[in-house]
């Protein structure tokens, strides 16, 4: 059985030494789009793996990220975004992967601006990528458009959590995000698997098991094919959702204990995270 | 002694014979239906808990209906079927509570079975490949495959536990 991982892990480029980079991507139903992304990804980022978490597909969507060279994890039905990315962090964590860079199927976000929230990972767990942070690019930062019932929901979300969290968050509704060893350990043991659970109330458990999260502003390009997950209709009432699990997510215990996390690297100047 | 039997028996009297037979009949169906699905397995002792407790107090509501008339005034119901309906609701209700209570656990361990499915999955198609990828290479050379097929991990001391990079370098792309 040793002999046996031993061999996944050097397939794997298993290397506890080395800053090692994976982008996640959770899919579902994006055959036509994914296979896009994870070239970009491994053209611009040169990460160890792209690792695509296929959420119950019905479309080739596992077939086209495999013949594009990512390792897929095929989840046996749809657990929705929360489920499919949890799968990723503990991938991450069996793998020993530091670094995880978190993506959309659907072609928006950009490639090249991981690289900003990379470096920013330096000082902090977790850096999202907002669509709504003022930034210098403003010819690019109008690209985001969305129905208005969203970017209120998006808005009063991002309100909420930055008062939990205690500093100016624009965009906690982002699936743009960079994370650090601290915040792969503690994914992976716990991520919410409700509707924005995946980024809202991931959001205030990282808090609450102490992570420093910070965002960049990050122009986001227009789809570049597919279908978006809900309708405009189902969207109020899944942003109430959400607001009644940020309402009830404030200093609760979940059940499970939660290993925490080592000491953040920048507070311990220079120690090196295993 | 003979008293209190009288007054049961005024008590039962008091009570029209027809619902009170359709009590003891149903509460009779109830039990019996009980006992056959723990019986035969068909639901778990945790989840009958409710439904014995339901049959419990029938039983002692067809057997003494006068005391149930009795706690409704007591507790100032006008109508002692009030009562009734009232226990019942909350009844009903927590029912549901429980029964929601468990769907969001299996869920959530469905959940761990399947990103857990996932994750084996892929550790089995990479450990296929790679032995693919040995027994091709065993059919180029039969001496190699020798080697590659029949290797045995040799035995370890603590000094020689981390990965032996020089086995496995062909095995990565």
């Amino acid at each position: 059985m040793d002999q046996v991982f031993l061999v996944y892990s050097v397939v794997m480029h298993q290397n506890p030494h080395l800053s090692s980079l994976m982008v996640l991507v959770p899919a579902f139903n994006e055959e036509q789009t994914v296979a896009q992304t994870v070239a970009t990804a491994f053209s611009t980022l040169k990460p160890q793996a792209v690792v695509v978490v296929d959420d119950g597909s019905q479309d080739q969507t596992a077939a086209a990220a495999e013949q594009a060279g990512a390792i897929v994890l095929r989840l046996a039905h749809n657990l929705g975004v929360g489920g499919a990315l949890r799968t990723g962090y503990r991938f991450a964590k069996q793998q020993n992967f530091t670094r995880v860079i978190q993506l959309d199927a659907d072609g928006q976000h950009r490639a090249e601006y991981a690289h900003v929230l990379l470096s920013r990972l330096d000082k902090a767990d977790i850096v999202i990528g907002s669509r709504f942070a003022p930034s210098s690019d403003f010819s690019q930062s109008s690209a985001y458009r969305t129905s208005w019932v969203r970017r209120v929901g998006m808005k009063s979300l991002a309100r909420s959590v930055s008062k939990t969290v205690g500093h100016q968050l624009t965009d906690v509704t982002s699936g743009f995000r960079a994370l650090g060893p601290r915040a792969i350990h503690v994914f992976a043991q716990a991520f919410p698997m409700s509707y924005l659970g995946d980024t809202v109330t991931s959001t205030i458990i990282a808090h609450h098991a102490g992570l420093t999260i910070r965002e960049e502003p990050t122009p986001m390009l227009p789809r570049q094919g597919g279908q978006a997950t809900e309708s405009v209709v189902s969207a109020a009432v899944l942003f109430a959702q959400a607001h009644i699990s940020l309402a009830t997510a404030a200093g609760r215990h979940t059940g499970r204990s939660l290993a925490k996390p080592g000491p953040a690297p920048w507070h311990t100047s220079g120690a090196h995270l295993g | 002694m003979a008293d209190l039997w009288n007054q049961y028996l005024d008590g039962i009297q008091a009570v029209s014979i027809g619902p009170w037979l359709t009590g003891i009949a149903a509460t009779t169906c109830l039990g019996l239906f009980i006992g056959w699905m723990l019986r035969t397995g068909r639901i778990h002792e945790r989840y009958a808990l409710p439904y014995v407790t339901l049959i419990v107090v029938l039983c002692g509501l067809v057997l003494v209906p006068t005391l149930w008339i009795s706690v409704a005034q007591w507790l100032g119901f006008a109508a002692p079927s009030n009562l009734l309906y009232f226990i019942c609701l909350v009844g009903l209700l927590a029912t549901c509570i429980h029964l929601t209570a468990e769907c969001t656990q299996l869920r959530e361990h469905n959940r761990d079975l399947v990103e857990g499915q996932a994750l084996l999955t892929e550790r089995i198609n990479q450990l296929e490949k790679h032995v693919r990828r040995s027994q091709s290479r065993a059919t180029a050379s039969t001496t190699a495959a020798e080697v590659s097929l029949h290797q045995v991990p040799r035995p370890r001391t603590p000094q020689s536990d981390q990965p032996d990079s020089e086995t496995f370098v062909g095995t990565q792309d």
